[in-house]
This record gives C-alpha cells, sequence and structure tokens, in this order.
C-alpha cells in the first residue's frame, strides 16, 4: 500500500519528478559509463600482450621499453646486437625469442619488422592467438602481414604491393619505393596495436636498408617460408637494381635508427643474400618457466659486457597504468560531482513539494500513518525515483554501446567485452542508492517533523 | 444541555482530567480544562469560534498533540501516556477522523483512500472491494466511484467518502472538524442525516461554529465554557 501510495504520489508531480530522474539518468549513466570504459580500457590496456615473459631491449627506463616495443609510441634510442639475441636464444631458461625492429612507417602506421615467430608466438587478452582473417604470415623476404585497422583504413587485401616510407611521420620525404612489400595477410581485429602496425619480415626491411651492390637478384622464398622462421637463417636477397639508389645517403638518413645500423650481408653468393640485423629494437622473449623470468631477468640487467634491459611486461603495464590514475580519478570525480548535483535537485524537489503535501500529510496521519510512516514514504519516493533513474542509466549506456561498439572499435581501439552488469555497475548502482537514501533523510525528517508537530487539523 | 456526571468508568469513551495545554514557546495556555467526560455513544456537538481552541482539543484527543499537563484517557486507555507510536497505532483502530476540507488524498482513488486507511489501521481484512461499495452505497454514492480519483469528485461527494473512509475501520470515536462549511443548506442536512445514521453506534464528538447543527446532537458545547468549566460530563 506504502509503495502505492508513493508511486501515485510521484505519478501526480510527474513534470518536476521527469525533470529530476532525468537529471539523475544522466549523472548515473556517465557514471556508469566511465567506470565501464575505464575497465574496459584497463582491461585492453592489459590484454595488449600475453605470454611474453620478458621484454628486452637496450638500456632505457622501462616504460620507454615497453612503450615502444608493445604499443609502438615513441623511439628506441638504441638498439640490441644481434649476437645478443642469438645469446639469449641459446639461454637455456628461453623456450622462444621474437625479434622486433621499429622505425619506419606507411601512410601513418608504424612498420614492424620481425619473422614468422611473432604470429606463432605472440598472444594478447587471456592468450589468444593472432589469426588470420584473410591470407597468411610471410611468404617471402617482401612479405607484409597489415593489422586489421591498418586494412580496414586503407582497403588492403593479400596481394597488395605496398612501399614503405622512412621515419614515422604520416608523410615522408624518404620513401623506399624500390622495395615494394607485397601482402601476404591481414590480421584478425585484436583490440590491441597489432591492429595498427604493419608488420615486414626483418630480411625485407634489412635488404631495404642495405648496402649491398644493387646487381644482385631476389629470389622468391618457397611459399611455406620456413627460413622466414628464423631471421638468422639465409634468405633470398632483393633485388637493388635501380642505379640511383645512392646507398650512401640513404644510410646517412637511417643512422639514427637502431633497427638498420651496420648492416653486414651474410652468405654472399653471386646471386643470394642474407641480410642478418646488426641490431634490433627490442625482443619479446618466452620462456620455458614462467618462474625463470625474474632470474633471467637478473641475469641480462646485471650483465657487464652487454648492455641490456630486460623488463617484466605484467610489471611495467601495472606501471604505466598506475600513471593514468589521475587521469581516471578526474573523470570519476566529475561524474561523481554530477551525481552530487543530481541529488540535491532531488532533495530540493521534495522539500520545494513539502508544503503543499501538508494537508497530504495531516490525512495520512488521520488514517493512523504516524510520522515514522510518513518518514519511510518520502524516502520511498526518493529511492523509487533513483532506482528507476539507475535502471533506464544501464539500459540507456547499454544500448549505446551496443550502437557505437563498432566505431569505439576501429576509432578508438576500444573493443567492448563482458556485460555492463558487472560488480563496478553494481556498486555504483548501491552507491547511488545509498546516497539518496541518506540524502532523502532531509526532506523525510521535515515531513517527519510536520507530521509530529502540525497535528490533524489547523489550530483554530 | 450540560449533565452531571452519570455512567459509570467502563461506559466513559472520552475523559479529561486538568487537562492544560500550551503551544511550544507560549507560556498562555490556549486550552484548559478542568473535568471533561463524554460518554461511550453520545453524539457532542461542540461550537466554538476560530481560536477558541476547537482544533487544539481535536489533535489532543487523536493524540497529535500531547497535553503540557493533565490526563486524557480514551476508552479506558491512558491515551496521554502512550508512546508515539501506540497513539498512532490506537488513533488508526479506534478513532475516525473527518476534516473541513482535504479529507482525501486527491491523487489515490477512491477505493484506495478507504483502503489506505484499513491498511494503516493493521486491518486490511476490513477492506473488501465489496465492504467499501456497500459503504458507498450506505452513503448514496454509486459503485463506479470507487476507481474515480478523489479529485474528480464533488466536494459533497468528497465529505461523504471521508466518512466512509472513517468508518471502515468500524471506529469506536468519530470525531468531525467542520465538515459542513463547504456545503450549502440542503447538501448540509443530507450530509448531517448520512453522518449521524452511519455513526450511530459509535461516539461521535462533532465541532462547528455552525449552532444550527446542534440540533441533530444530544449534547451541546460552547468551547469558551468547556475551557473556563470544572466537571462538565455528558
Amino acid at each position: 500500500m506504502l509503495s502505492r501510495i508513493a508511486l501515485a504520489s510521484l505519478r501526480e508531480r510527474r513534470v518536476s519528478v521527469v525533470l529530476t530522474l532525468v537529471s539523475i539518468v544522466i549523472s548515473v549513466s556517465l557514471l556508469i559509463a566511465v567506470e565501464f570504459v575505464r575497465g574496459q580500457v584497463k582491461q585492453s590496456f592489459t590484454r595488449t600482450v600475453s605470454g611474453v615473459d620478458l621484454i628486452v631491449g637496450a638500456p632505457t627506463g622501462q616504460l620507454n621499453l615497453l612503450l615502444y616495443s608493445v604499443f609502438r609510441m615513441g623511439n628506441a634510442t638504441n638498439g640490441i646486437a644481434w649476437e645478443e639475441v642469438e645469446k639469449l636464444e641459446q639461454n637455456k631458461l628461453v623456450k622462444w625469442v621474437i625479434p622486433l625492429s621499429l622505425g619506419d612507417a606507411h601512410k601513418g602506421y608504424r612498420v614492424l619488422g620481425t619473422d614468422n615467430r611473432y604470429f606463432q608466438h605472440y598472444k594478447y587478452g587471456d592468450g589468444e592467438p593472432l589469426q588470420f582473417s584473410a591470407g597468411n604470415a610471410f611468404t617471402h623476404p617482401y612479405s607484409a602481414v597489415v593489422g586489421s585497422a591498418v586494412a580496414a583504413s586503407l582497403n588492403y587485401t593479400p596481394g597488395d604491393k605496398i612501399v614503405l616510407s622512412h621515419g614515422l611521420g604520416n608523410v615522408s620525404f624518404r620513401q623506399h619505393s624500390q622495395h615494394p612489400f607485397s601482402i601476404s595477410g591481414v590480421l584478425a581485429p585484436t583490440g590491441t596495436p597489432v591492429d595498427k602496425a604493419v608488420h615486414v619480415t626483418l630480411h625485407g626491411i634489412e635488404a631495404m636498408h642495405s648496402s649491398a651492390p644493387p646487381r644482385r637478384t631476389l629470389r622468391r622464398i618457397s611459399s611455406n617460408a620456413d627460413s622466414l622462421n628464423q631471421a638468422s637463417a639465409p634468405a633470398s636477397t632483393p633485388t637493388h637494381d635501380n642505379p640511383d639508389d645512392d646507398n650512401t645517403s640513404h644510410r646517412a638518413v637511417h643512422r639514427d635508427d637502431a633497427h638498420h645500423d651496420n648492416k653486414k650481408t651474410s652468405g654472399p653468393d653471386s646471386n643470394q643474400h642474407s641480410y642478418t640485423p646488426d641490431k634490433v629494437t627490442a625482443v619479446f622473449v618466452g620462456l620455458t618457466s614462467r618462474a625463470a623470468a625474474l632470474q633471467l631477468q637478473y641475469q641480462l640487467n646485471q650483465k657487464d659486457n652487454a648492455a641490456l634491459l630486460a623488463i617484466l611486461p605484467g610489471v611495467a603495464l601495472s606501471q604505466l597504468w598506475s600513471l593514468m590514475s589521475n587521469l581516471e580519478r578526474l573523470l570519476l570525480a566529475v561524474s561523481a560531482l554530477i551525481l552530487v548535483a543530481s541529488l540535491i535537485g532531488l532533495i530540493t524537489m521534495m522539500l520545494a513539494s513539502m508544503r503543499e503535501r501538508r494537508h497530504e500529510i495531516a490525512v495520512l496521519r488521520t488514517m493512523g500513518a504516524g510520522p515514522v510512516t510518513i518518514l519511510w514514504l518520502i524516502q520511498a519516493e526518493a529511492l523509487f525515483i533513483s532506482a528507476l533513474a539507475c535502471v533506464i542509466a544501464i539500459g540507456s549506456d547499454a544500448l549505446l554501446f551496443i550502437m557505437f561498439s563498432e566505431t569505439l572499435s576501429t576509432q578508438f581501439g576500444l573493443f567492448i567485452s563482458g556485460s555492463l552488469l558487472n560488480t563496478q555497475t553494481w556498486s555504483i548502482v548501491a552507491l547511488v542508492m545509498a546516497a539518496t537514501w541518506l540524502c532523502s533523510f532531509i526532506p523525510a525528517l521535515v515531513a517527519y517533523r510536520q507530521a509530529l508537530h502540525s497535528g490533524l487539523t489547523q489550530r483554530t | 444541555m450540560q449533565q452531571p456526571v452519570s455512567d459509570s468508568m467502563s461506559s466513559v469513551a472520552i475523559q479529561l482530567d486538568n487537562i492544560v495545554f500550551s503551544y511550544p514557546g507560549t507560556s498562555q495556555p490556549v486550552l484548559a480544562i478542568d473535568h471533561w467526560h463524554v460518554a461511550k455513544g453520545a453524539h457532542v456537538f461542540v461550537e466554538g469560534a476560530s481560536g477558541s481552541g476547537k482544533s487544539t482539543l481535536l489533535n489532543l484527543i487523536t493524540g497529535t498533540l500531547t497535553p503540557t499537563s493533565g490526563s486524557l484517557s480514551l476508552l479506558n486507555t491512558p491515551f496521554s501516556e502512550l508512546s508515539a507510536r501506540k497513539k498512532d497505532k490506537f488513533r488508526a483502530q479506534h478513532i475516525g477522523v473527518v476534516f473541513q476540507q482535504f479529507n482525501l488524498i486527491h491523487y489515490l482513488s477512491v477505493a484506495q483512500n478507504i483502503e489506505a486507511a484499513a491498511y494503516f489501521a493493521g486491518r486490511k481484512q476490513h477492506y473488501t472491494i465489496n465492504n467499501a461499495a456497500a459503504m458507498l452505497d450506505k452513503l448514496q454514492l454509486p459503485d463506479s466511484l470507487l476507481h474515480q480519483k478523489a479529485s474528480t469528485l464533488s466536494v459533497g461527494q468528497q465529505q461523504r467518502i471521508a466518512i466512509a473512509r472513517a468508518l471502515i475501520n468500524h471506529p469506536q470515536i468519530v470525531i468531525v472538524d467542520e465538515p459542513t462549511s463547504a456545503l450549502d443548506a440542503n447538501a448540509r442536512d443530507k450530509f448531517m442525516q448520512l453522518l449521524l445514521s452511519t455513526a450511530k453506534d459509535a461516539t461521535l464528538l462533532f465541532v462547528s461554529h455552525d449552532t444550527s447543527l446542534s440540533h441533530h446532537f444530544s449534547h451541546h458545547f460552547k468551547m469558551e465554557n468547556l475551557n473556563s468549566a470544572r466537571s462538565i460530563s455528558c
């Protein structure tokens, strides 16, 4: 009966109730959306790399190494010698290594030089492997595999030719137009920086920057590309048949890049060359046992003769995320302030209605409703408004996320996964209801006092 | 009109002894009644001008105001000594009230208004739609009004629905405060007849400044006399 009275009372004041409801819906939906997106961003952030036990690079800050090796942000200040990569590979604790070479771009997208072990061992999310939506991994030294965002944005399909450019900007005056790459595969979306990367072979990237004589010819390798599975294995060489290829100036342009200083051509014969890099930017390392990560990290970081930095991706990711916590807190604070403003609006609306409800309260008292019942009635009305606002807010947020999930993934690389009805959302709902309950004491106590002191009839 | 105390205590519905009431912050009492007894089943008319203390008396009897001193018993219960919650419960179960106006909760239907009275009295079993319809029939109102919103009723209809709501729990005391001031002469007479016939078994305390209604009652008091009189009973 009490709830029916409360509902009927709210219906009676529907205009002010609807306005209050709208304001609470906006604030609660903002709060829930911010919290949900924060969770999704964090999840998306931490799921960027998985199954990699160590990241090894030249000595720098651990965040810098993480940023350029995983997020492809910023530049490496130095590289690590290929001999160190080979030594690392021979370490009995190491199961696999993925060499990474960064420094070039294609139409604004970062180019990553690697080999087929990348597609075999690199994992993201909860250990999900990379999948191909079209084509397959590298098949020859000038193969390229593009991420889903690159393919979607530039409309690439397997078989298309692409030309890399020097440097990281959208516009470059140094195009490697004499060494076009052929797209062999397109990766399925991952919601990680992989989507926005152009992957090319280490061989190709080294050959592209090589100072080898221009008479060499490229011999296509077999489709199973066994030689591409090991960067150090001999592979076919590209044709540098452009007589205008000014290798001296080209190398001058690339002098600062960690990935192609001091190239050497190994195993030369008259027709074939293998481009083994002198340096790579970083190496992803998979270990035989995760427990060995700390041990190997210590060994590598303490090495005297080779300057290396080994980081644990999980630790570095947590450190990076903690840097963003201020922004996260700011967003939450703004949403919370909006909620506080809405709750003040709710109290104001209810207090304003108290004067016109004096007779209604008197009638309820006549019928035997005690002051406590009146207090509960007012609180029930406030709680009903907030509960309805929470339901509408969750519904509208869910609808918006469904409608814009594709835009969020393509434009912002944010993959929406999981339900909106998670612990965080329920916590927000509980918080809103508790705050409403506390705030509603103000008008409820006014009504209580009114019920207690005004009597059933006016004084005569 | 004033009669000596003749009823035994068990037949007393309302008993006031040495009642003094002052509103908080004021030293001047607005009501001072030494002794006043109303017998069970008596129909009492209390006449008084505005400011004479009529509503204060009603609020004391219904328990929404507490006397500054003195004691008040209702149906042999030391009402003034009860806790606020017990007073509310006692009022809901034993007292029916009809106001001058604003009798009904205007956003509820007629049926809900009547049902609410049974609900707050903890006597939901007293309310059935058939009971409510029978009550309306007694008050010469059509059943169709039950599902109508109270705000859509005429003043006369609202007053009669207020009687229905006041009597749904079969209260032993019915308090009526200036119920006819908004009615014309014809409607007023009709209202009085319906009130007296439906509440004939209850103790009826009717407060009004309209002395022409006093002939409907067995006892007639003036507030001015009540306030100054000693040991008045009926």
